[in-house]
Parts: structure tokens; sequence; C-alpha cells
């Protein structure tokens, strides 16, 4: 709630503002001075001018200007008046009022300096320029404001200027460049004006150097016509330096300072606040000094604050904010702690000072804050630090306020009724991709090697078809027997059982007579009583070849199968018979 | 995207249950419809019933499970919406309403005990391992071998080259990483007690006449150690044990 009331209190702020501007602060008697009055905030009441007897006060009309920024409208009026001043010397305007939103708000007041119109300087031409500091014999570290002006009376085509350097000087930008009118003996001059705030950082006689104004001036060309050659010349532009001439200051050192003075010189103020004058043992208070003034401000150290021995202490980074709009350079530097008291009782925090030097007396004078008595109570429970007021956004930023706490909503999309554990039913799938890949890469490797040895020995792939190609000729063998008879069959008989032969064992299997078959299969180890019977059937095919009648073996042999289990016994005793030979 | 690969990964393989098979009248979509909308109309107990009839059915899902704890939750029912936004962490274990709401539901339970959660250092180190659920895990580890092996396929009928070489190293090494993974997951699953009702005895034996040891309160979390006939021995961080009985608690693994 704090919170919100803070920032309430800061946004109310930031959009109510009185502004309160002028074109120069330095005018002749025969000048004029534009002065714009801008309101941010919902008025459309005219501001109420402080009492300006030294000027005669022309109103000049109203600008509006409404901006739409993030959707919120922020609306500003802008009232322009002429100030043509009556006499010479330093006028302060004082603070110009309006209502804004019910409120009454102020502008910043500010000076106008207005001299004799023959403390003008002196016109060269058409061209010329003119540097000037506000002090001619200022202290060491005092602001002042040196003036850079260059008084045309021709059109500029492009115009740059060079600034001097400023050694020994410590410099800040002033203001923006600014362009206005001057009456000088009696000539209407066209000034642009550059303002620098500067800062000796030495003692004794401190030159400023030359500036310098490098200006295209429009001009007619004659072309040799009289009288009339210079209305009807061609324009044409000439390069031309136009030089301020240099300045010579005569700093001053500041008279022996105080122990506790803090480097500033000007005019300084110090205010401090405190959150609450009453808290408990572990509770914060916010404490916040600010220190603003006019003068050397990007200097302004933190002021010591004296009586925390009864606190601790968490100090925040330093908020610092530099005016470099107005006449000078001024500022402000906002420090905050959080203070967490230790023990019960009443403590007083006694006031903050801070030392500075002021040019304009000439001595030193110290700032200072109110005293603030604290009320600190026993706490409740054990200590709990709690440092939520330190939290308060300190550089713009807003903290995040929780308004509530609840859980987040309900997940609505039919995803919802997919099964996403690993369920003991579907073990076997992932087993079987698991396995599967891996059981595949061991059939292909197995093919592949075989591939591969068929390739470097084509009896071993003879051999390992032999018996499949043998049985599957022996069902033609059937059939050609029933279809053409005993010779046909025997044939084919003949030649079936040659090229298993010779599959198995590894040679020309049509070239082998019944005695070679029984040699080299007795060579092989096979059983004599397979031998014999290989024999008699290659006996019993040829026979039948050639007429004569051993067709009773074949036949038998076709029908009982035993032909069959002949070869499945030859092959699987080679085999037996080869695994026993690598082995 | 690794997150909707694996999610297609997962449901590609796993089918809706079959309605059918526990309540034949159950139409699983309409009745998380009629639960959502009954939700949001506020009537939670029948929201309720409609969730628990389709984990009934078999529905074994993150999402649902969430629901069903967002509703014990509004009911009131702090046990049963822990154990139930625990269960859907491991399913889900990526979608952060679920941590969010857990969150939530734990700032609301009265032990100031610290839940049974893998620490960040480890959760960090071995992020896979909590960042998937045992589906995931399985899904991707079946992935890596698939690929694994067929790069061996490969190689038989083709030159091996380098960079073939690296890839079936790094397939083999996610195969082993989420193979291990995996196991560890069945094998060794979290232990997870969730105390039910608003308070409970923790005695120091299997029996109502043994010592009352200490009081638990609901939403608590702990781990379980055994079960012995009606009981389960719970341990407390600080090493403290004791026993409670089974319908006191809301036991997982996890």
């Amino acid at each position: 709630m704090l919170l919100t009331l803070m920032g309430l209190l800061m946004c109310s702020q930031a959009r109510a503002e009185v502004r309160a501007s002028v074109d120069r602060n330095e005018v002749t008697t025969q000048d004029q001075v534009v002065l714009t009055v801008e309101l941010d905030g919902a008025s459309s009441d005219e501001p109420t001018l402080p009492p300006l007897n030294d000027f005669e006060v022309y109103s000049r009309g109203t600008t509006q200007q409404i901006q739409i920024i993030n959707g919120q409208t922020s609306r500003s009026l802008a009232f322009t008046y002429i100030l043509v001043p009556k006499r010479t010397g330093t006028f302060e305007i004082g603070a110009i009022t309006a209502d804004i939103d019910g409120h009454t708000e102020a502008s910043q007041p500010f000076s106008i300096r207005v001299i004799a119109n023959d403390k003008q300087p002196q016109s060269s031409g058409d061209l010329f320029a003119t540097a000037s500091v506000s002090k001619s014999s200022p202290y060491r570290s005092e602001q002042i404001i040196y003036t850079l002006r260059l008084f045309t009376r021709v059109r500029i085509a492009e115009a740059s200027v060079e600034v001097p350097n400023f050694d020994g000087f410590m410099v800040e930008e002033l203001g923006e460049q600014k362009s206005y009118e001057s009456v000088v003996r009696g000539q209407t001059y066209r000034v642009n004006e550059f303002r620098r705030a500067l800062f000796p950082q030495e003692t004794g006689q401190l030159p400023i150097g030359p500036a310098a104004f490098t200006v295209e001036a429009v001009e007619r060309r004659s072309d040799g016509f009289g009288g009339f050659g210079g209305f009807l010349g061609r324009l044409q532009t000439r390069s031309r330096v136009i030089r301020a001439a240099p300045i010579e200051l005569n700093v001053r050192p500041l008279p022996t300072p105080p122990q506790a003075f803090s480097g500033l010189v000007g005019q300084f103020h110090i205010n401090a606040q405190l959150s609450k004058s009453r808290l408990k043992v572990g509770e914060s208070a916010s404490l916040t000094v600010t220190v603003s003034g006019v003068g050397n401000a990007q200097m302004i150290p933190e002021p010591a604050i004296d009586g925390l021995e009864a606190f601790k202490s968490y100090d925040d980074k330093p908020e610092s904010k530099i005016e470099r709009s107005g006449a000078a350079i001024a500022g402000q530097r906002v420090f905050r702690k959080a203070l967490v008291p230790i023990q019960a009782g009443t403590v007083t925090l006694p006031p903050i000072t801070l030392s500075y030097f002021d040019p304009n007396t000439g001595n030193y004078r110290t700032a200072k804050s109110q005293a603030f008595p604290i009320q600190v109570d026993p706490s409740d429970g054990k200590e709990e630090l709690k440092l939520t007021e330190f939290a308060t956004p300190l550089s713009g930023k807003v903290a995040v306020t929780m308004l509530g706490d609840d859980i987040l909503g309900q997940h609505t999309t039919l995803d919802a009724l997919i099964s996403q554990d690993l369920a003991q039913r579907d073990l076997p799938r992932w087993g079987g991709l698991t396995i599967g890949p891996i059981l595949l890469f061991a059939g292909l490797s197995f093919l592949r090697r075989r591939v591969e040895q068929d390739a470097v020995d084509g009896a071993a792939k003879r051999r390992r078809h032999a018996l499949r190609n043998a049985l599957r000729n022996l069902r033609e063998l059937k059939k050609i027997h029933q279809k053409s008879g005993n010779k046909e069959a025997a044939i084919f008989a003949s030649r079936l059982l040659r090229e298993f032969l010779g599959a198995e064992l590894a040679v020309e299997g049509l070239a082998l007579t019944p005695r070679d078959a029984a040699l080299r299969l007795e060579s092989e180890g096979i059983h004599s009583d397979c031998i014999t019977q290989v024999q008699e059937l290659l006996s019993a095919c040829d026979a039948a070849q050639y007429g004569h009648d051993h067709a009773g073996i074949l036949e038998h042999s076709i029908a009982d199968n035993s032909m069959r289990t002949l070869m499945q016994r030859i092959d699987r005793e080679v085999r037996a018979s080869a695994g026993s030979r690598l082995s | 995207m690794i997150h909707a690969t694996l999610l297609l990964l997962s449901l590609s393989s796993a089918p809706v249950p079959a309605a059918t098979t526990a309540t034949p009248a159950l139409d699983p979509a309409t009745t998380f419809v009629q639960a959502n909308e009954a939700y949001s109309a506020g009537d939670y107990d029948k929201a309720l019933t409609l969730y628990l009839k389709l984990i009934d059915a078999g529905v074994r899902n993150g999402h649902l499970w969430y629901n069903l704890a967002n509703t014990h939750l509004r009911r009131g029912e702090l046990g049963p919406a822990i154990a139930a936004y625990l269960r859907s962490r491991s399913l889900i274990p990526r979608h952060q309403d679920v941590h969010a709401n857990l969150a939530f539901a734990r700032k609301s339970t009265k032990d100031a005990i610290a839940p049974p959660d893998p620490g960040a250092a480890l959760s960090t180190v071995f992020f896979w391992y909590y960042a998937l659920n045992a589906r995931e895990t399985a899904t991707l580890f079946v992935i890596c071998n698939a690929v694994f092996w067929f790069l061996l396929i490969v190689r038989i009928y083709r030159r091996q080259t380098e960079i073939l070489r690296w890839i079936a190293i790094s397939t083999l090494l996610f195969a082993l990483i989420f193979g291990v993974s995996l196991a560890l997951k069945v094998a060794t699953p979290r232990r997870v007690a969730v105390v039910i009702p608003s308070e409970i005895a923790v005695y120091s034996g299997t029996s109502q006449d043994t010592v009352v040891r200490f009081k638990l309160h609901a939403g608590t979390e702990v781990r379980w150690l055994e079960r012995r006939d009606r009981w389960f021995r719970l341990a407390l961080p600080d090493g403290n044990q004791g026993w409670v009985l089974e319908d006191q608690v809301t036991t997982l693994t996890l």
C-alpha cells in the first residue's frame, strides 16, 4: 500500500508541472525577452505571473500539445509572453503559478539581467563575435558561465564554432544553443548564443583562449552594372573566420576550509526524511537524505550521518540528477539507507550537516537537516529483518506487487488421455524394438560372411547345397519315372547321384565311375554299407541306361525313399568328416 | 522442438486406452471434457469423480494427474493434491504449470521438512534423468540403439569412414546413457509418501500400542523405506524413522 501511494504521488508529481523558460537571460533595454510557460496537466487556465513591474508584458498566445503514449493521454499548454525591459538591472522573476488538476503548481524562479545598450559590444560590420564570463574573479571551483555569441546581419549558409580548450577548468554543457535577435547600436542582429558552465580548478591568472566561428556568409557578387550590380548580382558564399577575444580570469583560492568541508562551492541545501518515527526491533525504516543546490553539484558527497550505532544500516545506490537547462548548473543527489534498530529504546538521530563554501558571501556555511527522535519498541518474536521498504523502487523501476496467489489452470487438450507411462503390457514391444536391430545385424552379418566364404571357396558352397539340390531333383526323378519309364529315370538318377557325390566330394561328379566314387567316399570316412549302396545304385543306373534289367534296384530305391536316406546319410557323414578335419 | 519430438515419439506408440477395458460406457474424451467443465463451473466433486473414472479406466497421463491435483487442491485436500502433482511431474517433468502448482501447494504444508526432491546440482548434472519420463527415456534408448545397430549394418556393406565410426560411438554412448537411466528409473524408483489426513502419528513400531515418535501433517512428503503388513516405514531427512498405517499416506514410486 505504501509503495502504491508513493508511486501515485510520484506519478502525479511528474505529470502536473509548471515550467518557465526565457530565450535568454541577458538583454539590453532595446531587446525583448520571450517567456514561455509550459503547463503539463489538465488545466486550461492561464498561469498567474508574478509582479513584473520592470517589464512591459505582452501575451503572444497559446499552443497546445496532446500526446498519447502507451494509451495514456497527456496534455500540455504553452503560454508565450514578450517581456520588454523598462530599465537596467538584474531582476528576479518569481515563481509562476497555475492550477493543475486541483493543485497549485509553481515554476522555479529565475533571473534576467538587463544591461544598457551602450554596454553592448562594439560592432564591427555585419559579422562579429563576443565571449564573456559571468564573473571575472571567481573562487576556485565556483561556477561561472562562459557565454559565446555570434552577431550576424548577413545570411549564413553554414557555420561552425571552435570553443576554447578551457585548460584548468572543469566544463559542463549548459542548455542548448539559443538564437534570437538583438539591437546593437541601432542595428538589428541575429544572435547565436552558446553557454558553458566552468569550474576553475586552479588559482591565479587563468586564461580562456579565443573562440572562433567559421561561417559561410552569403553575399551578392557585383557583375559590373554599376548601381544595379549589387541588386542584380548573383549570390555567392564567402568563408570567413570570426574570432571572439580571449578572456583572462583571476581565480581566487578558497579561504582556509573547516574540517568538515565537503568540497562543494555554491548554494546547497540538505533535506532528510525518515519513513517511521516508531518501529520495532528488527523492522526497517527508510532514511532519505537529499542534497541539492546550485554549483558543482556533480561533486556532492554523501553526508556523514552520526548516531547510527543503534542500527543495522543498509545503503542503496545514490540517485543523481543534474539540471543543465537553466541559467546555471544545479542538481541534487539522493542517498537512501534502510535502518534496522538493534535494541529497544528511544534513539535520536542528530541533524545531518553538510559544509560548503558560498561564493556570494565569501564564507563557509553549513546546511543542516532536522533531528529525528525514534521510538524503538521490542519485537514480538525473534529478530526478522523486513527490508520491504528498502525494496522501494529507487531508479524509476517499479517493484512488482503480488495482488493475489492462486494455482494455474486446468489442461484441457485431449492429449491428457494418452498414456505416458511405461506400462508392463508394452514391455514385449519395447524388448522387440531393442533386440530387433541386434538380431537383424546378426543375421545380415552371418549372410555376409557366408557370401564371402563362398566367394573364396566355391566347393564349400557346392557341398552346402548338394543335399538340397539332390532332394529337389529326387522329386523330379519320381515324376520322370512315373511318366517316362525306367530308362529315362535311370539316366536322370545316374546324373542326380553323380552330381550329388561330385558336390559332396568336391570333384566333377558326372565323370565318376562307381569305383571312383567308392574310393573317394572311403577316403572321406563314409561307412562301407553306404559305399556299397552307392556302388550298387550307380551300377544299376548304368545298366538300366543300356538296357540291362537292373531296374528293380532303381525302382526299389525310388519307391521306398532309400535313395533319399542314402544321400542324407552321406551328406551328414561328409559334414562330420569335414568338421573333424577342421577341429 | 525436443519436447515436441519426444512427445511425438512417445505418443506414436501409445494408443489411447480402450474405454471398454474397464467401464464399457465410458467415453474418455467426453468424460474429460465434462470433468473440465465441472471444474470450471466450480463443481469440484463432479470433476473429481470424472477424473478418477478416467484414471480407473487406465489413462496414465501427467496432464490428467495435474487436473486431478488441481481439483483436490480446490477441495482443500492438500495431501492427495500433492501426491497427484508428484505423479504428474513424473510423467510431464518439463511442464512448468506442474512445478508452479506443486510449489503453491507445498506452501500450505505445515511441517518444515524439505521434500525429498533431488538437489539442484544433481538435477543439473543429470538433467536428462530428471527432465525425461520413463517412456521418453525408453524411446530415446530404442532410437539410439536402433541407430547404432543400423550403423553397424551399414558398416557390413560399405567401407567404414571416420565420421560413421564417431557417429556410431556417439549413438552407442547415448544408448548406454539412456539405457542405464531407464534401468535406474525402473529398478530404483524414488519412494515418496505423502501424508493425507490433517495430522498423523508416526509410531516406533508396527502397532498403535508403541510410542508415538513424532507427528506429521497433511501434504508432508517423506521417503518410505519398506512395507510390513499394513504399515509403512517412513524416514525423515534428519534420519528419524517411524511407522504409519497405510491408509494415512499415499505412497508413490516415482
